[in-house]
């Protein structure tokens, strides 16, 4: 018989509240595909340590000492590109969860999920996108209005578009007659292409991936 | 007794004598433009138009010429003839025919002719007729300006065209044949038979005076003709003029009455050398000789009667006195006394050596009417039946030094003589004295035994023969009374004084007032005075003769003067010569003879002309007038606003009468005299139109009023176009200022309240943040360190486990509550868009992990964002639904739960529906479920919240309330 081995998914936790911090190391760390390599009270430490902690996934607080938690993502994006960001916040607050979207996020938790409901979460970020609230779908819809090229094809426009308009991910499957999955893998991809809309990481992105 | 002087009397011998009528005469020397006048006409205007033989057309106003000569347009100053139709003079000359018109004063020459134009004539309707030459007789159209020869005029030298009373046209020839002129036919009247002088004037179609050889006929029926008894070589003309009929001879003028009797031989003496070329009689009856080489004499028929012709020299008048038997005694120093009754001189008393009237002082008539005659030296004389004047012998207790200076009677018939010591009385029981310090110069008995004596110097008042005092009535300055009267009527004395004027005390109120020049009087030298019949005063003055009318309360009510052009030439009077006689004529002795008013109380003057306007120029500018003349008026630039006008108003009976009075039509003023010369100067005339009323004060009921327009125009600046237009774009900015203002205010208002909810919504949002941060934190803190425990404590008891989860989901709750209060204190919560984006994904993050499908089918429109929710309704309504998902995930096993949001005819809603178990409402208990929460909840929010569920059937929640938008201004 032959054995596949798949590495654990490496995670960095950077969250000032220590208890947080320590209780979501401790429920991480009963999943047996996740690994805790590292956790932070601050992006700065955090980012010293990147090239050697190596993230698959880092959870980030917002609202941090010395650097805010969207200048953190910024940075560890550019540094690490395929590194899977969670926001995990008090804040809902929509337009700072926006800016940490466009930032590179591709999700966000409010910091009172339950041990379950963080699991959950991770599970379906390391899959696709975090659920997208309509919220955020309607600035998401005014971003790439402001966009002469809007690069969303027009199932994702159509998804974005109900979505901002106040539909249930459900309903939208239904409208669309599509699946819940496909509905979410729209809303993936929305997130990665809401990451490129910002010019100057797309700039960089093109440099660092030679497009230009 | 002095031997009397025989006196020659011509007494009940009433001598024939004729009235002088006052006449005037106008020559070269008064401003007639040459002495030989050919035609007179007067105008609508009262002017009289006199045409002259080289010296052109001359205007008369009654005092004054203008003159129109070849310089002002005439065709030739040669006139031949005059006559007025409409508003034109048309002028006959040598050269042709012109005409001026009487407005304007424009000339015009509307027919040059070969022959001489010698006469015009108007027929009844008004056709224009001319004769041309000695043969021509034409038809001028004044409309097309032609003339038009009437072929069947006879071939006879044309001597005149004259019309008769009803306006029928004749022409006589020198053939002595009289043609009537119909249209362009003449037809043979009448052929004047005798030769000789010859004339005629024209009746009616039937019949005709004709003078013939010296002998005036009257012709009724034309083939009928009887002779009058005039019969006479010397008279060589007839015409009518008036009423009356003339016979005109070189030097010689006779009028006829009614009957054709010879009237009055008038003035023959004044117009010899004066051959009479024709006469004319005005509207207000003033008779016009026009001469050929004397000018005119205007016979203005006043009411005074001259006595002049009864003295060679001249009488200098200074006494009169009438007699019971109205017998006027007027006496000169020079001639004696004349006597006259009925205006006819029926006897003198004169002069003599032995008896000199340089010392008469008067005449008086005692209780039989006999006739005493006082002089200075001589004294006291009567005048018997034999026409002698008999001495009478001083009283008996005449003082010694007394001279006596006037005789009186009073009204006991008692002999009262002004003296040098006092006034004298010549009582019947006794004589006595009432002494003065100086020589009384006149007496005025007030009551019996009551008299005021007027001294050089001082009044006098003596009762039952003792002085007392007066109050107010006894000047304390020397004046120099010369007469003094006593108006029983209304209990007050008059007393002339010689510089100061007229006085006048009132008995009843001890008034004393005086009267001058100020009062309107034309002098205050004041020679003589006397009371009417009807209690009215005369004075005479150096100016000539006033009637005054005074009121019971002593103020005028009116005035009237005689002067020169009233016919009294003798201007200047004499003391003790002004008397009214029993029929209310007025007998004035002055330094040029006698005369008597006749007629002067009710006298009116019935025709009044209304003023014109003579001339009018600018006052400081020598512009032309005419370029800015309309029908009406002027109307000129506000920079050209003064001007120089001078009216006239024509009266040629009285013309010192006619004085003008002006004022602005409609603003306020009373009427004002026009100066003498009629010039008025208006300066700085205000922007706006004026109307000039011009008056004649003979105008009573101011039906005769001339206006004249003047509109000065204003500058553009104050025109009501541009003024107008100024107070709009005023207003217009006003308007604009005011909105701009009230909408900066209102923008700042509501930029301040915006910025206040701004600083509010950022102060509260940034301690609800802080907060949250702060207890957000703490509940995630207790949330993970739970959830860690839980995990740790896999193998504890149920118990602690129950308790450990019960923390964890307070934690978890209070986390969220406060997230959403939080959530609710943001601005943007109140908008129902908003809610239920809010709601709908609340109720997405609780349902993403459960087996239930979420769904929300409605969308968000524009609409929906502008529904405005009263702030805390949102808080509730999270709460209800909050409650209400949370019991579908727990209780009700549906399948599906749908959320929905609407808005429909001002109502909004939200609903929720599953599919679940439902259940029986009233089988509830109170408080299970929430729903009494949401009920309370709802009422909070004044929202009709609406449950309805049965069991297998699921359950629907739905809130509904009218919206209005809590946050509008």
């Amino acid at each position: 018989m032959i054995q596949t081995y798949k590495p654990l998914t490496r995670v960095v936790l950077i969250e000032d509240n220590n208890d947080v911090r320590e209780g979501f190391k401790e429920i991480i760390g009963t999943h047996a595909e996740y690994v805790v390599v590292n956790d932070y009270p601050s992006c700065v430490p955090a980012l010293k340590k990147l090239s050697s902690d190596k993230p698959d996934l880092v959870i980030i607080d917002l609202e941090m000492p010395e650097m805010h938690g969207i200048e953190g993502i910024k940075r560890i994006k550019k540094a690490r590109p395929k590194t899977v960001i969670l926001v995990v916040s008090v804040h809902e607050d929509s337009k700072m969860v926006f800016d940490a979207l466009v930032a590179g996020a591709m999700g966000y938790l409010t910091k009172d999920t339950d041990p379950e409901g963080l699991l959950k979460a991770l599970d379906e970020l390391m899959k696709g996108g975090a659920p997208m609230s309509s919220k955020i779908a309607s600035l998401v819809v005014k971003s790439f209005q402001r966009s002469q090229d809007t690069p969303l094809s027009e199932r994702e426009t159509e998804v974005l578009a109900l979505l901002s308009k106040g539909k249930t991910y459900h309903s939208i499957a239904d409208d669309l007659f599509i699946s819940m999955e496909t509905v979410k893998t729209h809303i993936r991809n929305i997130y990665q292409k809401l990451h490129v809309n910002n010019k100057t990481d797309a700039l960089i992105v093109a440099e660092k991936d030679n497009l230009i | 007794m002095r031997t009397l002087q025989f006196i020659l009397l011509l007494f009940f011998v009433e001598t024939a004598w004729s009235q002088r009528v006052y006449y005037e005469h106008y020559g070269v020397q008064d401003g007639l433009g040459q002495s030989q006048v050919s035609a007179m006409v007067q105008d609508h205007h009262g002017f009289m138009w006199v045409g002259t033989r080289g010296g052109g057309l001359c205007r008369f106003d009654g005092q004054h010429f203008r003159n129109f000569k070849k310089e002002n347009g005439l065709i030739s100053n040669e006139i031949n003839d005059l006559v007025i139709l409409g508003d034109n003079l048309y002028i006959a000359s040598p050269k042709g025919l012109s005409k001026l018109n009487l407005n304007t004063y424009q000339t015009e020459n509307l027919y040059s002719s070969k022959e001489s134009v010698m006469s015009l004539s108007l027929n009844k309707r008004n056709k224009l007729y001319l004769v041309e030459g000695y043969y021509t007789l034409s038809v001028f159209d004044t409309e097309k300006k032609v003339s038009k020869a009437i072929s069947s005029t006879p071939k006879e030298p044309i001597r005149s065209l004259k019309t008769d009373k009803n306006g029928e046209l004749y022409l006589l020839t020198f053939f002595q044949n009289i043609f009537l002129v119909s249209d362009t036919t003449l037809t043979k009247e009448h052929g004047i038979k005798e030769k000789g002088n010859f004339d005629f004037v024209p009746v009616t179609r039937d019949s005709l005076y004709t003078l013939e050889a010296g002998k005036l006929y009257l012709n009724h029926p034309l083939s009928k003709r009887k002779s009058v008894l005039i019969n006479s070589e010397e008279h060589g003309f007839l015409q009518s003029a008036g009423e009356e009929l003339y016979l005109i001879g070189h030097e010689k003028l006779t009028v006829l009455n009614d009957r054709l009797e010879p009237q009055k031989d008038l003035f023959t003496a004044d117009i010899k050398q004066s051959p009479i070329r024709l006469l004319l009689k005005d509207k207000e009856n003033v008779l016009w000789i026009a001469t050929n080489g004397n000018g005119f004499f205007k016979v203005p028929s006043v009411p005074v009667i001259s006595f002049n012709n009864l003295s060679k020299g001249g009488m200098v008048i200074y006494n009169i006195a009438i007699s019971p038997e109205a017998i006027v005694y007027a006496t000169s120093y020079n001639e004696g006394t004349v006597l006259i009754k009925n205006n006819k001189l029926i006897g003198r008393v004169p002069s003599t050596k032995e008896l000199d009237f340089e010392y008469f002082r008067n005449v008086v008539f005692d209780p039989q009417g006999r006739p005493h005659f006082f002089f200075r030296r001589y004294g006291e004389f009567i005048l018997n039946q034999r026409g002698q004047l008999e001495k009478v012998a001083k009283p008996a207790k005449w003082p010694e030094k007394a001279a006596g200076v006037t005789l009186r009677y009073n009204s006991k018939g008692e002999k009262m003589y002004d003296t040098s010591e006092g006034l004298f009385i010549a009582s019947q029981d006794s004589d006595y004295l009432l002494p003065t310090a100086s020589m009384v110069n006149s007496t005025a008995e007030i009551a019996p035994d009551f008299y005021a004596v007027f001294t050089l110097d001082s009044l006098y008042f003596f009762k039952h023969g003792k002085a007392v005092l007066v109050p107010n009535a006894q000047m304390d300055k020397s004046h120099y009374i010369l007469q003094s009267a006593y108006d029983k009527k209304e209990n007050r004395l008059f007393w002339a004084e010689l510089e100061t004027g007229l006085y006048l005390y009132d008995f009843d109120t001890s008034e004393l007032l005086n009267f001058d020049t100020e009062d309107g009087l034309h002098s205050q030298l004041i020679y003589n005075l006397t009371i009417d019949q009807n209690n009215d005063i005369w004075i005479g003055s150096e100016k000539g003769i006033e009637k005054i009318q005074f009121s019971s309360a002593n103020k005028i009510l009116s005035k009237k003067y005689y002067g020169k052009h009233e016919g009294f030439t003798g201007l200047e009077t004499n003391s003790n010569s002004l008397i009214a006689d029993d029929k209310n004529n007025v007998w004035i002795g002055s330094i040029y003879g006698l005369f008597e008013l006749v007629d002067s109380l009710e006298e009116v003057n019935e025709v009044v002309y209304a003023p014109v306007l003579d001339q009018k120029s600018f006052l400081f500018d020598t512009l032309l007038l005419s370029d800015y003349e309309t029908e009406k008026g002027l109307v000129l630039p506000y920079k050209l606003n003064s001007l120089s006008l001078s009216f006239k108003a024509v009266s040629q009976k009285y013309p010192n009468r006619a004085i003008l009075y002006y004022r602005w039509k409609g603003e306020g003023h009373s009427w004002n005299e026009v100066p003498e010369n009629g010039s008025l100067f208006l300066t700085n005339i205000d922007i706006g139109e004026h109307v000039l009323q011009i008056k004649n004060v003979l105008d009573l009921d101011e039906s005769k009023l001339l206006e004249y327009s003047i509109h000065i125009k204003p500058p553009f600046y104050r025109t009501w176009w541009f003024m107008g237009l100024s107070v709009l774009i005023l207003a217009f900015l006003v308007y604009r200022y005011q909105r701009w203002s009230a909408e900066r205010k209102i923008s700042e208002a509501l930029r301040l309240r915006e910025l206040k909810e701004q600083a509010e919504n950022e102060i509260r949002q940034q301690l609800g943040q802080d907060f949250h941060d702060e207890v957000g934190n703490r509940l995630a803190s207790i949330s993970t360190q739970t959830g860690v425990l839980n995990l740790k404590m896999k193998n504890s008891g149920a118990e602690e486990k129950k308790i450990l989860n019960q923390i964890q989901l307070n934690a978890r709750k209070l986390y969220s509550d406060t997230k959403d209060f939080i959530w609710t204190i943001n601005p943007e919560s109140n908008i129902f868009s908003e809610i239920a984006m809010y709601i709908k994904d609340m109720g997405e993050k609780l349902f993403q992990y459960s087996e239930q499908d979420f769904l929300c089918n409605s969308e968000i429109t524009s609409e929906m964002q502008d529904v405005i929710l009263k702030s805390g309704d949102s808080m509730q309504l999270i709460m209800i639904f909050k409650e209400a998902m949370t019991n579908v995930l727990k209780h009700s096993k549906a399948s599906k739960v749908e959320f929905g949001f609407s808005i429909k005819k001002g109502s909004w809603t939200l609903f929720l529906r599953d599919n679940g178990v439902g259940y029986m409402i009233n089988s509830i208990e109170n408080g299970r479920y929430g729903l009494t929460n949401m009920e309370t909840r709802s009422e909070k929010i004044k929202a009709d919240l609406k449950m309805t569920s049965s069991v297998g059937e699921g359950t629907e929640i739905r809130i509904k309330k009218a919206y209005k938008n809590d946050t509008d201004i």
